[in-house]
């Protein structure tokens, strides 16, 4: 399937005499165009990137450890929407939580967008962390992650979150 | 200054990790990459038929091998807003397969085919291609490992369109000023065809909102926003929805007191 995204390139045309990279046209210059329509077509696709990130693995102390990273979201969709989920287990009671073998801690791990309030993972429906109601190109969403423990917890900790980058229409 | 600035925009831009924990511990450390999983096309559309329905190519443009896993799974509908997220819990694999569902990919690219091996029930299916890539060797083993899933959409047609809803009492949502006006709307037929329109709303303050258009999945049910209430005086109200859904108009006839 193709999607036709003349608009963004003619967006593009548009930002580019904007930016003053051809500003001098006298008015008896001729068509520069020459006539010719400028426009294109891209295969319709999503990607996502995300950085490699190591953090929140051991809790020396009690308190709030926290972690962010930037995921990049491309879509050529008018609507999509990022959402992070456990990527361990989808109904257990570790569902949300650090683990270290069959121990977890006693606080499920947050996770925020932005300045949004913080939602806990332990919830059985992924929590949506933004959507767009547009195309984006190397959109970057910040995920926060924060992680609170009462006291010291031994041992290493880990947690495989699914970053979902999916269309938010049927 | 300036210059670590625009480094840490840089950096931020190519995806950048920052930790911190608020006790003042050292805590996480931070690595940058570019490293990325897209799926083309996001959408694969086909008239059902036993047989290759369309192909994805899923790109691997991190440094690292990954483990891939193709599904073909159901959309869950959310009634509020009509967004949907596939269903973790199932999957069509019985009806619609990928080939191959499962391999590794190494940096670059592969093409996976779609194919029907049964024909889903009412001959047609809506749903997602889950793609799920878990990085293979990744150094990290501890803390937080976060992995990508990306989801395309299937769209696999009935051979004879059929465009149909029934409509449910109206739903009045929020207090006082904050007061909107809802109509579930189940989509009987099969097709995911846009369903909008307007609502005229007479009564002692008369005004006519839009409809924004939802695509509904056959069987579910949506509540069609018909916009505020505010400013509406106190009494008895007649809200005709007039829904469009394709090129098949309908007329619904509801009230509500304020």
């Amino acid at each position: 399937m193709k999607t036709t995204r003349s608009a963004l390139v003619a967006g593009a045309a548009a930002a580019l005499l904007a930016a003053g990279a051809a500003p001098a046209l006298a008015q008896d210059s001729p068509d520069v165009g020459g006539g010719l329509q400028i426009g294109g077509t891209v295969a319709s696709t999503q990607e996502l990137i995300l950085p490699s990130v190591s953090g929140l693995s051991s809790f020396k102390k009690a308190g709030t450890q926290k972690l962010s990273f930037t995921a990049q979201v491309t879509t050529t969709d008018d609507q999509a929407e990022l959402s992070i989920g456990d990527g361990s287990t989808t109904s257990s009671k570790k569902l949300g939580f650090m683990t270290s073998g069959s121990k977890k801690l006693a606080l499920p791990l947050q996770v925020r967008f932005g300045k949004a309030a913080a939602q806990p993972l332990d919830n059985p429906i992924d929590p949506e962390l933004t959507h767009w109601n547009r195309p984006t190109a190397h959109e970057p969403a910040v995920i926060g992650l924060s992680q609170k423990v009462a006291k010291k917890a031994a041992g290493t900790y880990r947690k495989i979150l699914f970053v979902t980058l999916s269309p938010a229409t049927p | 200054m300036a210059g670590a600035v625009g480094l840490a925009g840089a950096l931020l831009a190519a995806g950048a990790v920052i930790a911190q924990a608020d006790n003042g511990a050292p805590q996480a450390r931070a690595a940058a990459g570019g490293t990325g999983v897209s799926l083309t096309p996001q959408t694969v559309q086909h008239v059902s038929k036993n047989g290759e329905l369309g192909k994805v190519t899923i790109k691997n443009t991190t440094a690292n091998r990954m483990k891939v896993t193709v599904v073909i799974r159901p959309w869950i509908q959310n009634r509020g807003n009509g967004l949907v997220v596939p269903n973790l819990r199932s999957s069509m694999s019985r009806y619609i397969k990928s080939y191959a569902a499962s391999f590794t990919l190494a940096p670059g690219q592969r093409t996976v085919h779609i194919r029907q091996i049964r024909t889903p029930k009412g001959g047609f299916f809506y749903g997602a291609v889950d793609v799920f890539a878990r990085p293979i060797n990744v150094k990290a083993r501890n803390g937080i490992i976060p992995q990508y899933r990306i989801d395309g959409r299937i769209r696999v047609t009935p051979r004879r369109p059929n465009n149909k809803l029934s409509a449910g009492a109206i739903v009045l949502n929020g207090k006082g000023n904050n007061r909107s006006l809802a109509l579930p709307t189940r989509n009987t037929g099969n097709t995911v065809d846009p369903i909008g329109g307007s609502v005229a709303i007479q009564g002692p303050t008369s005004r006519t909102n839009k409809v924004p258009a939802v695509s509904i999945i056959p069987g579910q049910v949506v509540n069609l926003n018909g916009g505020s209430l505010k400013g509406l005086k106190k009494g008895n109200y007649t809200a005709v929805w007039t829904i469009t859904q394709g090129k098949k108009k309908t007329t619904v006839r509801r009230t509500f007191k304020l």
